[in-house]
């Protein structure tokens, strides 16, 4: 019962988030409801006992990037209260668009395994073979880690390959040399 | 920050504890929840945070923005590195860790190393060129 007002109230709460981010004035705040957003996310993520991912969402998502924003917000200036995105009125024009999209994504989700349904493609014959095979083959207890590092073992090499890229383009782009006074 | 005593103290007592907190995400990886992705942004995040506290120069005394760069490119030469170990035996392939004389688990344990080597120096890094006056 609890579990399924969790499964409730969660997403609820992050829509919310997410729309009053929308409606901010200051920069400052919505970074502030991101990382809020991020939380909110990392208890969805436990409560689906996925805890691998709710502590990388923990430290990347309401940790690292929050704390990156905040110094870019630093380096460029808060600026003048913007208004809020959502302050101008929608345009006409977009409604229908916005709407048409929102329905084709809805009718696609018809056809999405349900998250406790065990005859979901996925479960077929992957799941099982990741799960004996790790016990079997790889003998590592976390199968998280084992699938991540192992049987993924190019999937993870290019997601550190696209790491190292950007901390070398960041490097290329604004590391150099000190910025000149009053630039 | 030079006036608020408490944040620096509370901030320098957190820091060991944040350290080994990412160093036993990373190494027990293979136990429970976590790994050299989620252990290196932890790590990175002391750094961070002492940098906060002290100064981006105090912070860049104790890792030079050059050491970092030379870590970053470490921990993906050690992961290509470990790939290449399985190719010169007879029924290894690239990324094949049965051939390791540790097996699966050193191969995993290695490949986690270098990206949470990678991920930690490439964060503080970030930090650095951010924070920069």
């Amino acid at each position: 019962m609890s579990k399924e007002l969790i499964g409730w109230a969660l997403p609820a709460l992050m829509l919310i988030v997410a729309l009053s981010s929308l409606y901010v004035r200051r920069l400052f705040s919505a970074v502030v409801l991101m990382g809020i957003f991020s939380l909110l996310s990392v208890g969805l993520f436990v409560s689906l006992e996925a805890a691998d991912v709710a502590l990388t969402e923990a430290v990347v998502g309401a940790g690292i990037t929050l704390v990156l924003f905040l110094s870019s917000l630093a380096l460029t200036g808060e600026g003048p209260p913007a208004p809020p995105i959502l302050s101008e009125g929608i345009s006409r024009r977009a409604l229908p668009l916005c709407l048409a999209c929102a329905a084709l994504l809805a009718y696609g989700s018809l056809d999405m395994a349900g998250l406790q349904w065990a005859d979901a493609p996925a479960h077929a014959y992957l799941t099982p073979l990741y799960l004996e095979g790790t016990r079997e083959r790889i003998d590592v207890p976390n199968a998280v880690t084992a699938i991540l590092a192992s049987y993924r073992g190019y999937d993870t090499l290019g997601e550190l390959a696209v790491i190292f890229t950007a901390g070398v383009g960041t490097l290329l782009l604004i590391g150099r040399g000190t910025r000149p006074a009053g630039g | 920050m030079e006036h608020h005593l408490v944040l620096r103290v509370v901030s320098r007592l957190l820091l060991p504890l944040i350290l080994i907190f990412a160093l036993y995400v990373q190494f027990h990886g293979d136990y429970g929840p976590g790994g050299g992705f989620q252990a290196g942004v932890l790590f990175a995040s002391g750094f961070i945070l002492y940098g906060l506290i002290a100064g981006t120069a105090k912070v860049q005394r104790a890792l030079p923005s050059r050491w970092a760069r030379v870590l970053m490119s470490l921990g993906l030469a050690l992961y290509l590195g470990v790939g290449l170990w399985g190719l010169p035996a007879a029924d290894g392939a690239y990324l094949d860790y049965d051939v390791l004389p540790g097996g699966q688990h050193l191969g995993i344990m290695l490949v986690e190393f270098g990206v949470g080597l990678t991920v930690a120096s490439v964060m503080i890094l970030f930090f650095y060129v951010f924070s920069r006056p």
